[in-house]
C-alpha cells in the first residue's frame, strides 16, 4: 500500500515537472512569434464585418482585411487608396443642380482568394447598405440622395419588389463607375468612397432585395483585399495573416494579433512584453509611467467633445438658459482632471476639424453676478433667500453618468453651490448612463452632461436642425431656428473651404446664442509602441487623428 | 422517491414559466433599449432609422405580446439571435460556458481538497494554535476583493517577477494547437484559478470545521470513542461521513454558480467567459440573450436544489421523501 503511494507520489511530480519544464520552454522560445505584432484591443463581439459591426473593437480587428476606396490622411483630407472619386457639378436649366461622382479602381487588384476587384464589387456594398431589410448602424442610406435611393429604400417588399436598381447608380466599365446624387453634398465624396471593398461573389452568395442572410452568413469570416488575410477568432484573440498579394506590396509582419485586454492593463502589458501596440486612456498618470519607462507614444486628438447640454424645451426661458451658462466654468474642473491630456473648447464642434474655429472667444463666460441679473431679468425674485417666479423656486436637474468620475462633475457642483447662494437649486443626478440617455431621449431632464463622437465632417443638420426635434431624433436640446437651419444646409453645399470655415463659425455662434449647449472639452487619445519589439523608424511620423500606423501597415517592422 | 422527484419537476416547470416572465417583463421595463445603446453618441442616426431598428428587432411590441412571441420559439427550441453577437443565442451561450466551467469546476474541485482536510483539522484542533492560524486564513481569503487580489497577484507574478502571464487565455505570439495550447492555457489560467481558490475556500472551511464541530459532539462519536476505536477511524469513519451530509447539500446549490462565469476575474483576467458576457450583455440590453442566460441559470438552480434534495436521501437513510 505504501510503496502504492509512493509510485503514484512519483508519477505526479514526473508529470508537473513536464507540465512545467514544457511551460517554460514555450516561454523562452521567442523566436517563434517574432514576426507576429500583438495589438491589445478590447472586448470583441464577434461582429466582423463592414456592414454590421457594432463596435469600434471589432471594426479594428477586420480593417486590415479590406481596402477602402479612398480613406482619410492626417489631415482629414480624402485621399486615394484603391480607387479614385471625381465630383462633378451639372447645373440644370430649372435651375436645380446635381453631382455626379465617378468612381474609379486601381487595376490588377485581386481579393485574397485569387478573384479580380471589379466596381461590381463597391456597387454591391451600396445595394446593402440600402437594402430596405438591413438593421446594421450604417448611415449610407440617409445621408445621400443619391437619385433613386429613396426608392429603392422605401420600396414595400410584401407586395414583392418593385424598384429593382437605385438609378442614379451605373456601371461604366469593369472599373469604373457613375452616381448621380441630387444636389451638393459636402461629404458625398466621403460616403461613396469611404467604404471598403468587399468581394461580391463571397459576400453576394444568394443576395437578392430584402434578402441579406449570406450577406450575415460571413460576419464571423470576413474576405477581402487588403493587407492580411482572416484566420480566425478564437480565445479572446483575432489572428490576420499577411496576404502575399497585396497591391501595394506583401506586408514585412507575418502575422498580427489582436488580443482582448483590460482597460486598467495596457500600460503594463505593453511594459511586460505581452502585447506590441495599444491604446490606453490618455492621462497625465499614463504618460508620466510612459516617460518613466522609456515607451514611445502617439498624441491626437478625440474626434469628438464633451459637452453639458440644456434643454430649451423644459427649460423654455432663454435668460434663464443664460443665467445657467454663466455659471459654468470649465478649465479648472478640466486641468484638474485631464492635466494637458485635453483642452476647453469654446465652440460645440470637434478641433479635430478643419472647420472649427480656432480663434472662437469664450461666449458667455463665469460671472454669478451676471448669472443672477439674468435670472432677475427672466422674471425670478429673491423671496426669502429664494429665487421665486410665480410661486416657484428656480430648480433644474442636471443629469450626469458616473459622476465620480467625471470630469465636468467639479463644474456642476460649482454651479449648484452658486444658485445655492442665490436661491435656486440644481439637483445632480447620478445615474447609469442608459437610464440617463433613456431620460434625454424622452425630454425627461433638463440638463446633462454628455459627448458625441466620431465626426469626421462639418454636418450639424441632425444634432441643431429644428425638424430633429421629433421623437428619437438627436436634437434634442430643442433648438429650433430657421437661419441656423439654413446656414448649416448651405454648409453642406459649399465646396469652398474658406467659406464653409465661415459658415460654420456663424452656425456655431447662433447654437452658442441659443443657450443650450455648453462646450466643456476635447480629450487626447494616445497609441502607445513597445519599442523593442516595433521597428519605431517605420511608424508613419504622422499619426493624427485620422491617420496611423494602419493606413501603412504594410511598411510596419517587428524585431 | 420517483414520485416526489416527478412530482418536482412538475412544479418546476411552472415555477419556470413565472419566472420566465417575470424576467421578460423586468428586462423590457429596463430604461433604454438596444437600439437606443447602438445608436447613442451617433449624431447623424435618424428617428426614422431607429425605428426601423426597433421594428426589425422586435423591440416595438408590448410586454406581453413579446413574451408570447418568446416563449412561443423557446418551447420549439429556438432561444433567438443574440443582438450584441448576430449568432444563435445557444451557440454564444455554448462556445463561453465551457471556460467558465472550466475555471470554476477546477477552483471548485481544489476549494473541496482544501478545504475539508483543513476543516477537519481546524475542528479537531478547535480553540489551539492550528485552528487559529487555519481560521485565520480562511477569513483573510474571504474579505479579499477579487479585484484587489488579482491585482496584487499580476504585479507580484507578471510584473516583477514575470513567472505567469499578465492575463489573456493564451499566449498571442504563438501558434499553438493541440496539447501545447492546452498547456498553454492552464499556464495562463493559475492566477485566475488561484483568486478563485483563495477568495473562495475560506467559507467552505468554515462550514466543513462546524459541521465537524457538532458531529464531533455528537453522542455516536462519545460511544465509538467509549468502544476504544482509534482516533483515526471515529474521525474518519464515523464523524467524517455524517459531516458529508450537509455538505453534499451544499454542493448541489453551488451548480449554478459553476457555470454562470465570474465577472470581475474573467474582466480582469481578459478571459471570454460568460461572466464577462452576460455583463456585456445587460449593458447593451441584448434582449434574447439575457433571457437564455438568466433562464439557463434559473433552471440550473432548480436542478441543483432537486439534486441535493435527492443525494440528501442518498446520504442520509433517515430521509425519506413520500
Amino acid at each position: 500500500m505504501k510503496k502504492n503511494i509512493k509510485k503514484r507520489a512519483f508519477k505526479i511530480i514526473f508529470a508537473l515537472t513536464m507540465i512545467l519544464s514544457m511551460t517554460a520552454c514555450s516561454r523562452g522560445k521567442e523566436n517563434v512569434g517574432s514576426n507576429t505584432l500583438v495589438i491589445g484591443t478590447s472586448k470583441f463581439n464577434g461582429i466582423f464585418s463592414p456592414f454590421f459591426y457594432q463596435t469600434a473593437y471589432d471594426a479594428q480587428a477586420f480593417e486590415l482585411i479590406f481596402v477602402n476606396v479612398c480613406e482619410l490622411n492626417e489631415d482629414n483630407e480624402l485621399m486615394d487608396k484603391a480607387g479614385h472619386i471625381n465630383a462633378e457639378l451639372i447645373e440644370h436649366e430649372d435651375g436645380s443642380v446635381q453631382t455626379e461622382y465617378t468612381i474609379t479602381l486601381k487595376e490588377n487588384m485581386r481579393f485574397s482568394d485569387g478573384e479580380a476587384v471589379t466596381v461590381d464589387d463597391l456597387i454591391f456594398s451600396y445595394y446593402v447598405l440600402a437594402d430596405p431589410t438591413y438593421d446594421g448602424t450604417d448611415t449610407f442610406a440617409s445621408s445621400i440622395d443619391i437619385v433613386g435611393l429613396e426608392e429603392y429604400v422605401n420600396d414595400d417588399l410584401t407586395d414583392g419588389v418593385d424598384v429593382e436598381t437605385i438609378s442614379g447608380i451605373t456601371r461604366v466599365d469593369d472599373l469604373t463607375c457613375k452616381v448621380l446624387v441630387d444636389g451638393i453634398n459636402v461629404i458625398g465624396d466621403r460616403i461613396l468612397a469611404q467604404l471598403p471593398i468587399v468581394p461580391e461573389h463571397y459576400y453576394g452568395e444568394g443576395f437578392t432585395k430584402g434578402n441579406l442572410d449570406g450577406v450575415k452568413a460571413k460576419n464571423d469570416s470576413p474576405m477581402g483585399s487588403g493587407p492580411f488575410t482572416w484566420v480566425g477568432y478564437e480565445n479572446n484573440i483575432v489572428t490576420v495573416k499577411r496576404n502575399e498579394d497585396y497591391f501595394l506590396g506583401a506586408p514585412k509582419i507575418e502575422y498580427v494579433k489582436y488580443q482582448v485586454i483590460d482597460e486598467e492593463q495596457k500600460v503594463d502589458a505593453i511594459i511586460n512584453g505581452d502585447i506590441d501596440i495599444t491604446d490606453p486612456a490618455a492621462s497625465v498618470e499614463t504618460v508620466k509611467e510612459l516617460t518613466d519607462a522609456d515607451i514611445p507614444y502617439s498624441l491626437m486628438g478625440y474626434p469628438g467633445y464633451g459637452y453639458i447640454a440644456v434643454s430649451a424645451k423644459r427649460v423654455p426661458d432663454l435668460k434663464v438658459r443664460e443665467g445657467l451658462m454663466h455659471l459654468m466654468t470649465r478649465s479648472q474642473a478640466i486641468k484638474t482632471y485631464y492635466g494637458e491630456m485635453a483642452q476647453v473648447i469654446e465652440r460645440p464642434m470637434t478641433p479635430t476639424l478643419t472647420e472649427y474655429p480656432e480663434d472662437a472667444k469664450e461666449y458667455w463666460g463665469y460671472d454669478p453676478a451676471k448669472a443672477l441679473e439674468c435670472f432677475k431679468e427672466a422674471g425670478y425674485e429673491q423671496i426669502n433667500g429664494k429665487l421665486m417666479k410665480g410661486g416657484k423656486q428656480l430648480v433644474v436637474e442636471v443629469g450626469i453618468g458616473e459622476a465620480s468620475a467625471h470630469p465636468s462633475t467639479p463644474i456642476l457642483t460649482q454651479m449648484a453651490n452658486d444658485l445655492k447662494a442665490m436661491g435656486g437649486q440644481l439637483i445632480i443626478s447620478d445615474m447609469d448612463f442608459s437610464l440617463l440617455n433613456n431620460r434625454v431621449q424622452n425630454d425627461d431632464i433638463d440638463m446633462w452632461v454628455m459627448a458625441w463622437g466620431n465626426s469626421t465632417n462639418p454636418d450639424m443638420t441632425q444634432i441643431y436642425g429644428s425638424e430633429y426635434v421629433k421623437a428619437g431624433g438627436s436634437n434634442r436640446t430643442w433648438i429650433q431656428d430657421k437661419e441656423l437651419d439654413e446656414i448649416m444646409e448651405e454648409i453642406m453645399q459649399t465646396l469652398d473651404l474658406e467659406e464653409r470655415r465661415l459658415l460654420v463659425a456663424e452656425a456655431l455662434d447662433k447654437v452658442m446664442s441659443w443657450a443650450t449647449m455648453m462646450p466643456v472639452y476635447q480629450r487626447n487619445e494616445m497609441i502607445i509602441y513597445n519599442p523593442d519589439r516595433v521597428n519605431m523608424d517605420t511608424v508613419p511620423q504622422n499619426t493624427s487623428t485620422y491617420y496611423n500606423y494602419v493606413n501603412e501597415i504594410e511598411k510596419l517592422e517587428v524585431y | 422517491m420517483k414520485q416526489y422527484i416527478i412530482r418536482r419537476i412538475f412544479t418546476s416547470i411552472i415555477v419556470l414559466f413565472g419566472v420566465s416572465f417575470l424576467i421578460y417583463a423586468m428586462l423590457r421595463m429596463m430604461p433604454g433599449d438596444f437600439v437606443e445603446q447602438i445608436t447613442s453618441g451617433n449624431p447623424t442616426i435618424t428617428a426614422e432609422q431607429k425605428e426601423r431598428l426597433r421594428e426589425l428587432y422586435g423591440l416595438n411590441s408590448s410586454i406581453p405580446e413579446g413574451y408570447i412571441s418568446w416563449i412561443k420559439d423557446a418551447l420549439c427550441g429556438d432561444f433567438g439571435t443574440s443582438f450584441t453577437y448576430k449568432k444563435p443565442v445557444i451557440d454564444v451561450i455554448k462556445s463561453r460556458v465551457g471556460v467558465s466551467f472550466a475555471l470554476s469546476a477546477t477552483a471548485f474541485v481544489i476549494q473541496l481538497a482544501i478545504a475539508i482536510p483543513l476543516g477537519i483539522l481546524a475542528a479537531r484542533r478547535q480553540y489551539k494554535k492550528t485552528d487559529y492560524i487555519i481560521m485565520f486564513f480562511a477569513l483573510a481569503g474571504i474579505s479579499l476583493p477579487s479585484f484587489f487580489f488579482a491585482a496584487v497577484l499580476q504585479r507580484t507574478f507578471a510584473m516583477e517577477l514575470g513567472w505567469l502571464p499578465l492575463s489573456g487565455m493564451v499566449s498571442a505570439r504563438e501558434n499553438y494547437t493541440g496539447f501545447r495550447l492546452f498547456l498553454d492555457m492552464a499556464y495562463h489560467f493559475i492566477m485566475p484559478i488561484t483568486v478563485f481558490v483563495i477568495t473562495g475556500v475560506g467559507s467552505w472551511l468554515r462550514y466543513v470545521r462546524t459541521n465537524m464541530l457538532e458531529v464531533l459532539n455528537a453522542d455516536y462519536v462519545r460511544t465509538a470513542r467509549a468502544k476504544g476505536l482509534s482516533e483515526g477511524k471515529v474521525v474518519g469513519k464515523h464523524a467524517f461521513r455524517n459531516t458529508l451530509i450537509p455538505i453534499v447539500t451544499f454542493i448541489g446549490g453551488s451548480i449554478p454558480g459553476l457555470f454562470s462565469g465570474a465577472i470581475i476575474t474573467e474582466g480582469i483576467f481578459s478571459i471570454d467567459g460568460l461572466g464577462m458576457t452576460a455583463l456585456q450583455a445587460v449593458n447593451n440590453k441584448d434582449l434574447p440573450f439575457l433571457m437564455t442566460y438568466l433562464m439557463f441559470l434559473a433552471v440550473l438552480t432548480l436542478l441543483g436544489t432537486l439534486i441535493s434534495d435527492i443525494l440528501y436521501a442518498v446520504v442520509d437513510p433517515r430521509v425519506r421523501y413520500q
